[in-house]
């Protein structure tokens, strides 16, 4: 075996500590879980076995008539439906207080895919994993179906009856009542609201998000005037530093601010330009992977780092000074050479400095004075005080207000819509609830809040409701239903407040009885006379409008006002820190499989959260002897219990490389207890430990003897990179680039050139094999021929990919035990391979699917050909062939072959989930092996439609599969490389461009381009070659 | 304790017997138990219903009532709208008649659908598209058979996967060429005249069979070009009719 050492080649990589410690799976040949016995869900002994095979025998001659199967069609024909057609509408979809476009498909009137609006410049056309999942939502049978009065069923009417009741009692009382809502963008919502008070003005109106955060919209007020958090454009970034900011991973912009970032990370020879990305945190985030530079600070240390920053950039005017002050040597010179950076872009306005929503006001308030001294706040620069996010207004104030008006006795009833705060507030919310005489809760689920509620009824889903949305850049979205509510007469939110207040008041809205007609009514006069000529129908179709109000005025910058604003003391010992999860955010849609079973993808973790820590942290502790990768992954799996002032929980710990020391870092979204079968159970409420902030815990035990098991896939379906001799995941530098040195991507054995002579290292050459067996050599693809292009150096792990093939796909969720066995289902993965050290590593992430190769290895050992290559170049699966050797997954470098164990798709089965199914795709059952197919359902759609439009050729850009329709960052390119002209071929032709494995001549149809880490030319010993 | 030629004659009586009894399975299970390939399967429906009556002598249209077959992976069953579209106004001929109309009517009237038993069914994990068979020129009756003759529907072709592949293969062999009763157009403007003489209903005419190329082999110079479209009636119309596909994921997918 070669050397391992982590400084080792230029170009190694390591999936986790246990191949440090172990070296890569020494599990022979078969990974786990592919060779052993299918463990059968039902117990039926071999005699048993016998005893069925005869008695089906038997009835084989009694059942020879085919099973009589109806046809229904509808009683009335429908506008616009032709069975078997799919209908696409536009949409909103709010990610709390962002809004994105959506497009939703439907089939025969059921909506079985979201994806994103090409016209909603916030998100592009893409979709966030969330945004995609929220689809098996609607589909959820544990979503409550009749409104509860105490613990009975009643009636829709009954149960709002019993809301007005109540207000109408705390108005003879002299009471209050509080309607509390989630963050929203919605502008007609916060009208509707508005007018409710104004009717009742004993109502009073709460936004209560699970996680709030203040800070940066506090700075803001106090220094730029603007109550709200600005919208950063960072396509207008060469030069980023971010301090415990995670803007391509759990922020709320996430999706937004990908794509926009990828738009400068494709540097080529001719260009080797590139934007700069610093990181300084205390965890390890998704940004944090994808940075060029990352410092590793102590929580006490990220808001020193930020002002030693604003004291080399702004001089004399610097306001941070008190930050400054703590700032140790390490930060100093971390912070000066990210200021030498910052500088150097600061002429073209480029350089921009973001700060993570848990740092203190003051530390936002430092930012905004660096970025003014950069030259990057004002109109049309990143920072442009126009771009102002709906509705992300201060909101601390007016929660502590409800809480002590709760506290007092002063509210009578609280209407909780769709916020959760028994499961996700703190204890004094909690205990200020329990005083109130009368609580009532509209939501999907019945969830810990609303299990407490005398009232209960159950919310419409946002693809069965109207609504709109406003983006910060003044884009409306209306929000259409696509389906009647699931449970009959099931109306929205909106709808249920509306009928609220009319029972109060019969006048209310006047003639209006529904939301929709209220969101109509608002769009006709309120935007229509200022979009420029847009009409209904039209906005409805487009799914935004542009209105032509500028509504922002010229923010006034008041420096001096930072005096006023607080800083936040830090622990300078341990500090513990619940962040959001990449999956499930906040834990609003906590009971979802498809969420649930993505892998986060930095620790590649599923079904938990975990208490992350370094490996010195897990010393300390007295987790581990050593901080060697083979004694400090003892430490995993043990569970600790950790105490805050808030609140007390047990987790099981995972040592994460890149943390920094005295750290604790777990997800919040976990932990629910009485929502549904999914989530119930799932890891540990991270709320009580205090979310998005560092604390210092009062105490940290480890539980001695317990272990709990940690479902983390990330040693599954592992490439044999010949034990570091061939890399799979290829990475450079921008100097690299620059000097022309792709010597990283270059085949590992010599190519052969068109003459047959071996080709000196690095050169590239037509031929690319010294022996170019082909399996096929005769055969020319004279039609299409697809193929795929992967951008490692755009991809940032968002795992929306993985969302929308497990959407378009049908693929079946496996559960946290099946998972544990290295059985998960996707069929696109995100392999996140670790660079350099343990303390500081870097990341690259290779999307990993179904390779197409043109010398398959799968195609040779099918005993029944039920995996065959098409004209077209694609590796077909033939389910209804398949008898489940498993020869072709074992067979498989890439490891991208998925085996049905089990009867997966019988849990989706639950009704009404399976109408979340696409019908165009076959649902797999046991014994049956499946894989990525390049989606080729859409590929005959493409051809047909070219066909219909009198081509022999499908268009490049009209063939799209469902991981690249999602990409926020465009990373994916699809099409055909037959055609000269397609993107495909031009990209493929890239110098960075390397096929993974290419040395075992499987001749894959993917291409990868190598990462691209912003940073000077790799050194190499004279002579080396790998 | 046996000798060996009474050993052997058992085994191999038990072999034969074994051998005997797996055929005799085989045979009845794949015989007998006709899934798809149930040809002349004619189930009584809820609705006597006559297509020979309505398609034959009225000579409506196939595609009158089956809609959006041109367009859509399926043939709809009609609704019972499209049905009152006519019953409404016309009005029956005698008792027989009336009873027979009374069913639909009723169930129109209550709002019910109507359930009628499926007869036509391709095997499952199969994708069979409607619309690409349409707008190949392929008539409805080279899988359904003479429909417009039938006053009760039954199967007339096996509708399994070697079926369906002697047509991919051979088409010139099977196919019956688009006719005006089906609605499909052919490209070709049929006699106006001896449309409505009932006997060229019936007359198949020869199906236009493309060159066996693949579906994607450029035919125009280069295929970035994009040809304009034919649209006949809006509906469009390939130049010719190609080969149909033979690979597993054409149908399996």
């Amino acid at each position: 075996m070669s050397d391992r050492s982590l400084h080792g080649s230029t170009n190694t990589t390591w999936k986790s500590i246990d191949e440090l410690a172990h070296g890569p799976q020494e599990t022979g040949e078969f990974a786990p879980g592919t060779t052993s016995a299918p463990m059968l869900d039902s117990t039926v002994s071999r005699r048993g076995f016998m005893a069925l095979v005869s008695a089906s025998m038997a009835l084989t001659a009694a059942a020879c008539r085919r099973p009589e199967q109806k046809l229904i069609p509808t009683v009335k024909s429908l506008q616009n439906a032709t069975p078997g057609l799919p209908l696409y509408y536009t949409s909103a979809y709010m990610h709390r207080n962002v809004a994105y476009g959506a497009v939703i498909k439907t089939r025969e009137g059921r909506p079985i895919k979201v994806k994103g609006n090409e016209l909603h410049a916030s998100n592009c056309g893409t979709a966030s994993a969330e945004m995609q999942a929220s689809l098996l939502s609607l589909y959820d049978p544990d979503r409550i179906r009749r409104p509860r009065h105490g613990s009975g069923q009643t009636s829709y009417d009954a149960a709002v009856q019993k809301i007005a009741d109540a207000v109408t009692e705390a108005q003879g009382a002299g009471k209050k009542v509080a309607i509390v809502v989630d963050e929203h963008c919605s502008p007609t919502l916060t009208q509707l609201l508005a007018q409710i008070t104004t009717a009742m003005p004993w109502v009073t109106v709460t936004t209560m998000p699970s996680i709030v955060s203040d800070n940066a919209a506090r700075a803001n007020a106090s220094v730029l005037g603007i109550d709200g958090v600005i919208v950063p454009d960072l396509s207008k970034a060469s030069v980023i530093v971010s301090v415990d900011a995670d803007f391509l991973g759990t922020d709320k912009l996430a999706l937004h601010h990908t794509g926009r970032w990828a738009a400068r990370r494709k540097p080529t020879k001719d260009s080797p330009t590139m934007s700069h990305v610093t990181v300084a945190e205390a965890q390890y985030s998704l940004t944090g992977m994808n940075a060029d530079a990352r410092v590793r600070l102590h929580p006490s240390q990220l808001e020193a780092f930020l002002g030693a920053l604003e004291a080399e950039l702004a001089g004399a005017a610097a306001i941070g000074g008190s930050l400054a002050a703590t700032a140790s040597a390490e930060t100093k010179s971390a912070a000066t050479a990210a200021a030498a950076r910052l500088r150097a872009a600061a002429p073209k306005n480029e350089a921009v400095v973001l700060v993570g929503e848990h740092l203190s006001p003051r530390a936002h308030a430092v930012a905004i004075s660096i970025n003014a001294a950069l030259g990057s706040v004002g109109t049309g620069k990143i920072i442009d005080t126009a771009s102002v996010l709906p509705n992300s207004n201060a909101k601390g104030a007016a929660i502590a207000q409800l809480r002590s008006d709760m506290e007092s006795g002063a509210v009578h009833a609280v209407v909780f819509c769709d916020v959760n705060p028994e499961y996700a507030a703190d204890r004094g919310m909690k205990t200020a609830m329990a005083k109130v005489p009368m609580i009532a809760a509209i939501n999907l689920y019945e969830d810990e809040t609303a299990s407490l509620a005398k009232v209960s009824i159950p919310a419409a889903h946002w693809l069965e409701s109207w609504g709109t949305a406003v983006a910060f850049d003044g884009t409306i979205t209306v929000q259409q239903p696509m389906i009647a509510p699931l449970c009959e007469g099931v109306p929205s939110t909106p709808d249920i407040l509306i009928a609220l207040a009319k029972k109060i008041n019969p006048a209310f809205l006047g003639e209006m009885t529904t939301y929709a007609e209220f969101v109509k009514s608002w769009v006709e006069t309120s935007i229509l006379p200022i979009s420029g000529g847009a009409t209904w129908t039209k906005v409805l179709q487009d799914g935004v409008v542009k209105t032509t109000s500028v509504a922002a005025g010229a923010a006034s910058m008041n420096l001096a006002a930072v005096s006023s604003l607080p800083t936040a003391t830090y622990p300078t010992g341990m500090a513990v820190l619940a962040a959001p999860s990449l999956a499930l955010y906040d834990g609003k849609l906590a009971n979802n499989g498809w969420l649930q079973e993505l892998p986060d993808p930095v620790t590649k973790i599923t079904w938990d959260n975990v208490a992350l820590i370094s490996p010195k942290t897990a010393v300390q502790l007295g987790l581990a002897a050593d901080t060697t990768p083979k004694v400090v992954i003892k430490a995993n799996e043990q569970v600790i219990t950790v105490s805050t002032a808030s609140g007390t929980i047990d987790l099981p710990v995972m040592v994460q490389p890149g943390m920094a020391d005295n750290v604790i870092v777990t997800q919040l979204g976990y932990g629910r207890t009485s929502t549904g079968a999914v989530c119930d159970g799932v890891g540990s409420n991270a709320y009580a430990l205090g979310a998005m902030s560092y604390v210092a815990p009062k105490s940290i035990t480890v539980i001695d003897g317990q272990r709990h098991r940690i479902a983390t896939t990330q040693q599954h379906h592992t490439l044999d990179d010949g034990h570091g001799e061939r890399p799979v995941a290829k990475y450079m530098t921008l100097g690299d680039v620059a000097k022309g040195d792709f010597s990283v991507v270059a085949e590992h054995f010599n190519a052969q050139g068109p003459d047959g002579k071996p080709l000196a290292h690095g050169e590239k050459g037509e031929g690319n094999f010294l022996t170019p067996l082909s399996a096929t050599a005769d055969y020319k693809y004279k039609g299409h021929r697809w193929g795929m292009v992967i951008d490692m150096s755009q991809c940032t792990g968002c795992s929306s990919c993985v969302v929308a093939c497990q959407s378009e796909n049908n693929i079946p969720v496996v559960g946290k035990e099946q998972v544990l066995l290295g059985r998960e289902m996707h069929w696109i993965r995100l392999d996140r391979y670790y660079t350099g050290d343990m303390d500081t590593p870097g990341a690259v992430v290779e999307p990993m699917l179904c390779q197409h190769c043109e010398n398959a290895p799968c195609e040779n050992v099918c005993p029944v050909a039920a995996t065959t290559h098409s004209p077209e170049g694609l590796n077909e699966m033939t389910y209804n062939r398949c008898v489940g050797t498993r020869y072709c997954l074992n067979n498989c470098p890439y490891k991208v072959r998925r085996f049905n164990f089990l009867n997966y798709a019988k849990g989706d089965e639950r009704k009404p989930l399976d109408l979340v199914f696409n019908p165009e795709v076959t649902n797999r059952f046991r014994g049956v092996m499946e894989k990525c197919t390049f989606c080729v359902q859409r590929l005959h759609e493409a051809k047909w439609n070219a066909r219909d439009n009198g081509r022999s050729r499908v268009l490049d850009g009209e063939a799209v599969t469902a991981c690249q329709e999602a990409c926020p960052a465009g990373a994916i390119i699809f099409g055909d490389m037959n055609d000269p002209k397609s993107r495909v071929s031009m990209t493929q032709k890239d110098d960075r461009g390397f096929r993974v494995l290419s040395d075992i001549n499987v001749r894959p149809s993917v291409t990868y381009l190598a990462k691209v880490v912003n940073a000077p030319a790799t050194e190499k010993a004279a002579g080396a070659a790998h | 304790m046996f000798s060996r030629r009474f050993d052997m004659g058992v085994k191999v009586g038990g072999a034969i017997v074994g051998a005997v009894a797996a055929s005799v399975f085989l045979i009845a299970f794949f015989g007998f138990r006709n899934d798809v390939a149930d040809v002349g399967y004619r189930p009584e429906q809820p609705v006597p219903f006559s297509h020979k009556l309505h398609a034959g002598e009225m000579q409506i249209h196939c595609q009158y009532c089956h809609a959006g077959a041109e367009v859509s992976a399926h043939s709809p069953v009609p609704t019972s709208q499209t049905c009152m579209n006519c019953h409404q106004a016309v009005t029956p001929k005698d008792e027989v008649q009336e009873a027979k109309i009374k069913v639909l009517k009723d169930a129109y009237e209550a709002n019910r659908p109507i359930e009628w038993v499926r007869i036509h069914k391709v095997p499952d994990y199969a994708h069979f598209n409607h619309s690409r068979h349409i707008r190949a020129q392929i008539d409805c009756q080279s899988c359904h058979g003479p429909i417009e003759q039938m006053g009760v529907v039954s199967q007339y072709k096996p509708l399994t996967m070697g079926w369906c592949l002697d047509c991919h293969r051979a088409p010139e062999k099977f196919i019956v060429g688009a006719r005006p009763i089906s609605g499909i157009f052919t490209g070709k403007m049929h006699d106006m005249k001896k449309l409505y003489d009932s006997a060229y209903i019936f007359t198949p005419i020869p199906a236009q069979v493309g060159e066996s190329l693949p579906i994607t082999e450029p035919q125009f110079g280069s295929y970035e070009t994009a040809i304009p479209p034919v649209t006949v009636a809006g509906i469009p119309h390939p130049k010719k009719a190609g080969m149909g596909p033979e690979n597993c994921s054409a149908c399996h997918y």
